[in-house]
């Protein structure tokens, strides 16, 4: 998370939507430095073929995101498409707190699974953190990082989960996501019990 | 944020390849419930462990759902009942087990470890009571588990405690004759016995140990075994070192795994915990069994020769996983050989290519023991004390630790088949080539000294 912006700053939070090339991250971020700024949080992936980017940059005052906007569009390929909103102020979140866990869904792929499983999820009040998608086998296999809260009974969730995914002919699983660090990092377990 | 593939191949060994946690054991020291008065003492035995044993299988459960993971086994491990018994009677000692065995019931766990005695330099009255009341105390019970430390590297082999505990072994199978001789499958004779092993029916909480402490066994050979066939299947050339790597791979999620849940159960238990131990226990169910992961490895006939290599190769590649993933690990960690447990084994043993000899070979080279294996009615007290000498002196000299269970079958006769049920399994009765003629030597008694690489200092 970045400190609060300086006042002689303004904040920026930009995505950039494009088809994949190489050199694409490096035209972005040359453009960013050509305006002075300062990239904060930023998060890249690909999805079929599309170059997805978000990012919060830090600008002198005099840039406006029109300015960076502008730049991003004639350095960029024509079809894609960029936003840049201003960002003056680092607010705090209004999703809940409570333990991490993970949701597995596993299925055929058909219209409206990823529809249900965060229809149910929103019912009971956990939140995405954030979600993989993975062809496995013939199938396809939904996973989702979210945070449960406190308040809540995991167990009861974890309960009516899997009873609605097996309506939909899906399998559904959830865990706290110890599980996942134990099995797959090296630092000490005993840094886990906790939390 | 946690990599997708990571979450992926976890989910699969929890989903597909049967990754659980067979056993948490809760090991609880008896020795302030000692008193000269039976009633007193077995009042206090029942109380205690109801008091701090109350909650271990409600906090499993609710570790169990938190990770998606089972817990196989809930069990408890006390601390060497015979110590309690100084200066009381056999009948005592028969109270005792009941005592134990009604609070097992009460907290709702399968098996309690600790009927035990620590016999490899002497026997002290309150030990040979605890022996001389194994036939009555284990067919007045269920859930009882009875062990004992025969030899040390350090003390030699103790072969008078030999001698009594084989003696009690034929008389326990003959007591519980309507049972096929099940009292034995709950007694275990070891050499260099842990103090920490979560595992029945050797579980026990020796001296040394916290007063409470929680010990957990990870997970079954299923997820192993699975792990082989990937890569076979992946790589049908695979070279065992390849193999190798990939059970050493295995082992360390495996281990992970074990000790979060350990811990997890402590914490909520607000107690200490303990060791991992890294042995794969097998059930008689198809998919969790040793003896699938060494036809995996290529051994298509378990006792062919070769057989002895893929233990060893197990062995090593499991503990050198066990032993990156965690600083906690303790207890027996070596294979199990269970036959009657292991469908594989047991099947091996019908056919002829598994034979008791082979068995032994087996575990020098650090499986744990001879471990459930049926053998015929007649067979003597004096064989017995063989067979318990035999695997002492293997794990005396390659200091580490061997144990015996075996379980004459009064009446039954070689190639008998016997099934006790659930997950003491089923199997046949088998022999030694030469099951007499050793017993002028067992009947000299005394000691074996210790091996001379017994002197470190």
């Amino acid at each position: 998370m970045q400190e609060p912006c300086q006042p002689d700053c303004r904040r920026f939070i930009t995505s950039v939507l494009v088809p994949d090339r190489v050199g694409l991250l490096r035209d972005v971020t040359r453009a960013v430095f050509s305006l002075e700024g300062n990239i904060g949080s930023i998060r890249q992936t690909v999805i079929d073929g599309f170059f997805n980017l978000v990012f919060t940059s830090e600008h002198p005052r005099q840039v406006s995101p029109e300015t960076l906007r502008a730049l991003l569009d004639s350095t960029l390929e024509s079809d894609a498409v960029v936003t840049v909103l201003d960002s003056p102020e680092i607010k705090p979140p209004v999703v809940p707190t409570g333990s991490r866990f993970v949701t597995m869904t596993r299925g055929k792929d058909k219209p409206g699974t990823i529809f249900a499983i965060t229809s149910f999820l929103v019912e009971h009040g956990v939140n995405i953190e954030d979600w993989m998608v993975e062809e496995e086998d013939g199938r396809v296999v939904y996973i989702a990082q979210v945070v449960v809260p406190e308040a809540v009974d995991f167990r009861m969730i974890q309960e009516r989960f899997r009873e609605a995914m097996a309506k939909l002919g899906l399998t559904g699983l959830l865990c706290h996501e110890n599980i996942f660090r134990a099995t797959n990092e090296i630092g000490p377990i005993k840094s886990l019990i906790g939390k | 944020m946690l990599a997708r593939q990571a979450v992926l191949s976890t989910i699969r060994m929890v989903r597909e390849e049967n990754l659980d946690v067979r056993a948490v054991t809760l090991g609880i020291n008896l020795n302030v419930c000692a008193n000269p008065d039976p009633d007193k003492l077995v009042k206090a035995v029942y109380e205690r462990i109801v008091e701090k044993a109350g909650s271990l299988v409600r906090f499993c459960n609710e570790v169990s759902d938190k990770y998606g993971l089972p817990i196989v086994n809930k069990r408890i491990a006390v601390s060497p009942a015979s110590i309690l018994l100084e200066g009381h009677t056999v009948e005592t000692a028969v109270k005792l087990c009941q005592a134990l065995d009604a609070a097992a019931e009460a907290v709702k766990i399968d098996l309690l470890g600790g009927f035990s005695a620590l016999v490899q330099k002497g026997i002290t009255p309150g030990e040979r009571t605890l022996i001389e009341s194994l036939p009555q105390a284990l067919t007045a019970t269920r859930r009882v588990c009875s062990s004992f430390n025969v030899g040390t590297t350090k003390a030699g082999i103790n072969v008078d405690a030999v001698k009594l505990i084989a003696r009690k072994v034929i008389e326990t199978a003959e007591a519980s004759r309507a049972a096929r001789g099940f009292g034995c499958a709950k007694i275990v004779v070891f050499a260099n016995m842990p103090e920490d092993n979560p595992f029945m029916a050797g579980a026990m909480l020796g001296p040394g140990e916290p007063e409470c402490v929680i010990n957990v066994g990870v997970s079954g050979p299923g997820v192993v075994k699975r792990a082989v066939d990937r890569l076979v299947q992946l790589d049908p050339e695979a070279t065992l070192d390849e193999i190798a790597e990939e059970i050493k791979h295995t082992a360390f999620r495996v281990t992970r795994t074990g000790e979060l849940i350990g811990r997890e159960v402590a914490d909520r238990l607000g107690i200490p915990f303990g060791v991992v131990d890294l042995s794969l226990a097998p059930t008689p169910r198809v998919g969790d069994s040793v003896g699938e992961i060494y036809q995996s490895m290529g051994v298509r006939l378990i006792g062919a020769p070769g057989t002895t290599a893929a233990v060893m190769l197990l062995n090593d590649a499991v503990k050198k996983g066990g032993a990156f993933a965690s600083s906690a690990v303790g207890g027996l960690s070596g294979a199990f050989i269970p036959v009657m447990e292991d469908h594989a084994l047991s099947k091996a043993v019908t056919d002829g290519t598994l034979t008791l000899e082979k068995l032994e070979a087996m575990t020098a080279v650090c499986s744990v023991g001879l471990d459930m294996i049926l053998l015929p009615g007649n067979t003597k007290a004096e064989t017995v004390a063989g067979i318990i000498l035999d695997e002492s002196a293997i794990g005396i000299t390659s200091r580490k630790t061997t144990g015996v269970r075996v379980i004459p079958v009064p009446g039954a006769k070689p190639g008998e088949f016997v099934d006790f049920g659930g997950l003491f399994g089923a199997g046949v009765v088998t022999q030694s080539a030469s099951p007499e003629g050793a017993e002028v030597f067992v009947n000299r008694g005394g000691h074996i000294p210790a091996p001379i690489h017994s002197m470190m200092n």
